[in-house]
C-alpha cells in the first residue's frame, strides 16, 4: 500500500494510444478477463474465442514497448485498460505479462488474478483490493517464491513451454474452471 | 441479514445487522460504498437525489457547478488512486466528464445495487451497543418514513450544498438583483449586465472571468489579496510541478513558488490587485490563468471588501463605488449535518480526528470533509479505506481497536497542514495533501499491523 505517490503525481506516465482486442459472449454473467502478455496476438488468436465460448468476455492488450519503458509504464497501461472495462476485471498475465499484471495488482483492485509463469522478482508493494490469485507454472524457485508472496499454493503445469503451442488449450480450461469456482456468476 | 422487525416508537425498526449506512452518493459516498464492500461489509447508501455524482451532477438542484466548470486540480492529483482517469482525457477535465467518471466507477465496482436513490436521511441517532438508528424518507414527498438500525454510519453528505451568505450592510435596500453562485449555471445571466462578483475563491474568479467575457462590466470584490496560480507553468500542470518540490522544506518551496509566480504572473499590484497578506500554501490555492489577464485588459475592476449597499450603488472599503445591476455572491458554502444531533460531532466547527472520526462515537465516520491543496478524491479514497479497516478491526480485534481509539480523542484538535493556514471560517478543514495523507497512511498501517 503506497499512499504517497509523489512520482505519479509530479511525473505521471505519458499517455499513449493502446490497441485492445476482445471477444464477447452474448451475456456477461462473469467479470471481464484481461489478458496481458506479448504478443497480444497469441491470446487474441487462441484464447479469447474460447473464453467467449465458455461465457466469459475476454480482452487483451499489449503494453507499450520501447526504450525508457519500464514496469511503471507497463503497469500504467494495464491499469488504464482494466479501468476502462465495464466491470471489475480479472487480470491474466503470462511470462512478462505476469510481471506487468503483478505490478497492476498493486494499483488496481482486480476481481481476481491468474499469473502464469510468474517472474522471480515480484513487486514490493501489497496487492490492493480483494483479488484472489491463482499461480500456474513449472515447478521451480520462482513459482515457490510467488506462492509465498501471495500466500497461495501454486498449480503445477506439466509442460508450461507448450503454452505457446496454439492448439494446447489445457491451461486455459483449467484456469477458467478455477475462475468459475472462485467467482460467483451474477 | 434482516431479522424480524422490532418495534421502536411506533415505526418498526428494520435491524440491518452488521450493515453500514452511507449517507450520500457523491464522490465521497461512492468511495465509501466501494471500499466497505471490498472489506466484506453489507452497505445501504442513501441519496436524496435520483442519480449519483453529488456536486458533479449539474442536473441536481444543489449542484454547485456551472456549465464552464473544469477541474482546478490536474488528473493525477485528482483521480481515485485505484481507478485512473482515462489517458485520452485532458489535464483538467470538464464537469460532465467527472460525472461520467463517477458513473463508470459505480458500474465498474457494482455499486448501484447498494444505493437507494430519492431517499433522504432524516436522522441518525446513536443507540445501544454503538449502533445507529437511521430514519429515511422519500425525498420528493409521498411514501412512508422508515427506520433501520445499522452497525455503523458513514456521513458523506458533502460540504457544498448550503450557500454561505455573509452579512452585507444595507443589502436589503439594494434594488438590483442578488444571487448566490450556487444558482449561477451559465454566463447567459451576465450578458449585458454590470456585474459585481463578491468572493475571491475559485468560483468567484471563474465567474469574474465569465463576466469579463460576457457582461457589460465587472467588479470583483475580494477581502484580501490572493496568489493566482496559473494552471500551467513551464508547459506542465502547475500542481504537478509543485508536487515535484514537495521534498523541499516549506519555506524554500514558498520562496520558489513566489519566484515562479513573480516570473510568470508578475507583480499583481501593477494590475491594481492587492498584495497577498499571506504566503502561498496558507489558504486554498486559487488556480486561474485568466483573471489577471482580464484585469490587465480592463475587463475586471478589482475592488476591496464591501462597506455597504445603497439602493443603486455599492460602496467599498477603499472608498470606491460601483453601480451593478447584478451581484453574484461567490461566498462559498458551509458544511451542515442536519440529520445529526449538534453534540455528536463535537463543537461547531466539528472536532474530528483526522477530519473523520468523532471521539465519542467509534462507529460514526465522516468522509470528504477535507479541502486539500490538491484533488479531493485520493484523500477520500484513503479515508474510506481507513474507515473500512477500522470497522473491521473493531470486530476482529476489539482490544487492539480500543488501544488505537484511546489515542484518538487527544488528536482531534490536530491540524493536517504544513503551512499556518489562515484562520477564516472556511479554512478549518483545509489540509495539505502530503501532511494529511502521511497521517492517514500511518493510521492504515496501525490498523493492519
Ligand atoms: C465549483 C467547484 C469546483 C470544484 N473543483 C474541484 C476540483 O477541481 N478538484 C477537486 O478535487 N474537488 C473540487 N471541488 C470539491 C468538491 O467538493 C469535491 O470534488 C466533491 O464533489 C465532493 O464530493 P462529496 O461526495 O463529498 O459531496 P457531494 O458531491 O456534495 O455529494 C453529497 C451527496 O450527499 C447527498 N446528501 C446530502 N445530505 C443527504 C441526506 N440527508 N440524505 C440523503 N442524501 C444526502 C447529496 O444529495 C449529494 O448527492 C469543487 C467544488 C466546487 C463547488
Amino acid at each position: 500500500m503506497r499512499v504517497l505517490r509523489q512520482r505519479d503525481w509530479s511525473k505521471p506516465v505519458k499517455p499513449v494510444a493502446r490497441e485492445v482486442r476482445s471477444a464477447l459472449p452474448g451475456d456477461d454473467r462473469y467479470p471481464p478477463l484481461l489478458f496481458v502478455g506479448r504478443p497480444a496476438e497469441f491470446f487474441a488468436e487462441h484464447w479469447l474465442d474460447r473464453c467467449a465460448e465458455r461465457g466469459w468476455s475476454a480482452y487483451t492488450v499489449t503494453p507499450r514497448a520501447g526504450r525508457l519503458v519500464g514496469v511503471r509504464e507497463h503497469c500504467h497501461d494495464v491499469v488504464q485498460v482494466a479501468a476502462s472495462l465495464p466491470r471489475q476485471a480479472v487480470l491474466v498475465g503470462h511470462g512478462p505479462g505476469a510481471r506487468w499484471a503483478a505490478a497492476a495488482l498493486t494499483r488496481y483492485p482486480a476481481r481476481a488474478a491468474v499469473l502464469i509463469d510468474p517472474p522471480a522478482r515480484l513487486p514490493d508493494e501489497d496487492v490492493v483490493g480483494p483479488a484472489q490469485v491463482l499461480l500456474v507454472g513449472a515447478a521451480g524457485r520462482a513459482l515457490t517464491k510467488a506462492g509465498e508472496h501471495y500466500k497461495v499454493t501454486p498449480t503445477l503445469l506439466s509442460d508450461p513451454r507448450r503454452l505457446t503451442d496454439p492448439s494446447w488449450l489445457y491451461p486455459l480450461e483449467g484456469l477458467l474452471d478455477w475462475l468459475e469456482q472462485t467467482i460467483k456468476p451474477r | 441479514m434482516a431479522n424480524a422487525p422490532r418495534r421502536w416508537h411506533s415505526v418498526p425498526v428494520d435491524d440491518r445487522g452488521n450493515a453500514v449506512c452511507v449517507i450520500g452518493a457523491g464522490s465521497s459516498g461512492l468511495a465509501a460504498v466501494k471500499n466497505l464492500l471490498e472489506h466484506g461489509f453489507a452497505v445501504d447508501c442513501y441519496d436524496r437525489e435520483t442519480g449519483i455524482g453529488g456536486a458533479w451532477n449539474i442536473r441536481h438542484d444543489r449542484s454547485p457547478v456551472y456549465s464552464s466548470t473544469h477541474l482546478i486540480s490536474s488528473k493525477p492529483m485528482t483521480q481515485f488512486p485505484d481507478f485512473p482517469l482515462p489517458d485520452h482525457w485532458p489535464d483538467y477535465p470538464h464537469h460532465s466528464q467527472l460525472l461520467a467518471y463517477f458513473e463508470r466507477y459505480a458500474d465498474h465496482f457494482g455499486l448501484r445495487e447498494h444505493i437507494w436513490f430519492g431517499t433522504e436521511v432524516v436522522s441518525a441517532d446513536p443507540i445501544e451497543n454503538d449502533r445507529w438508528r437511521v430514519r429515511v424518507r422519500p425525498s420528493h414527498g409521498g411514501g412512508a418514513e422508515r427506520e433501520l438500525s445499522y452497525a455503523a454510519v458513514v456521513v458523506a453528505n458533502g460540504h457544498n450544498s448550503h450557500p454561505r451568505t455573509p452579512a452585507l450592510p444595507g443589502i436589503e435596500d439594494f434594488r438590483g438583483k442578488v444571487i448566490h453562485s450556487s444558482s449561477y449555471k451559465d454566463a447567459a445571466v451576465l450578458r449585458g449586465k454590470k456585474v459585481l462578483v463578491i468572493g475571491g475563491g475559485n468560483t468567484g474568479c471563474d465567474i469574474a472571468v465569465e463576466a469579463a467575457q460576457q457582461a457589460a462590466g465587472c467588479w470583483h470584490s475580494t477581502r484580501r489579496g490572493y496568489w493566482y496560480a496559473p494552471k500551467y507553468v513551464f508547459g506542465r500542470p502547475a500542481d504537478q510541478v509543485n508536487d515535484a518540490t514537495q521534498w523541499l522544506p516549506l519555506r524554500l518551496r514558498q520562496w520558489a513558488f513566489h519566484r515562479v509566480l513573480r516570473l510568470t504572473v508578475g507583480d499583481l499590484t501593477r494590475f491594481g490587485l492587492r498584495k497577498p497578506d499571506h504566503k502561498v500554501y496558507e489558504t486554498h490555492p486559487i488556480v486561474n490563468s485568466q483573471l489577471v489577464y482580464y484585469v490587465g485588459h480592463g475587463a475586471i475592476t478589482p475592488v476591496t471588501d464591501v462597506k455597504r449597499f445603497n439602493a443603486r450603488t455599492v460602496e467599498f472599503e477603499d472608498g470606491t463605488e460601483a453601480e451593478p445591476d447584478l451581484v453574484v455572491l461567490a461566498t462559498g458554502y458551509a458544511p451542515r449535518f442536519e440529520f445529526l444531533d449538534p453534540g455528536i460531532l463535537g463543537a461547531n466547527p466539528p472536532r474530528l480526528w483526522l477530519h473523520m472520526f468523532a471521539p465519542r462515537h467509534p462507529t460514526l465516520a465522516v468522509a470528504g470533509l477535507v479541502q486539500p491543496d490538491s484533488g479531493q478524491f485520493p484523500l477520500v479514497h484513503w479515508q474510506t479505506q481507513a474507515i473500512a479497516r477500522w470497522l473491521t478491526l473493531r470486530t476482529t480485534n476489539p482490544e487492539r481497536a480500543a488501544q488505537i481509539w484511546a489515542g484518538a480523542a487527544d488528536r482531534a484538535e490536530w491540524r493536517w497542514t504544513k503551512a499556518k493556514v489562515s484562520a477564516t471560517e472556511r479554512h478549518w478543514f483545509e489540509v495539505s495533501h502530503v501532511t494529511y495523507l502521511k497521517a492517514v497512511e500511518s493510521l492504515l498501517k496501525e490498523l493492519t499491523a
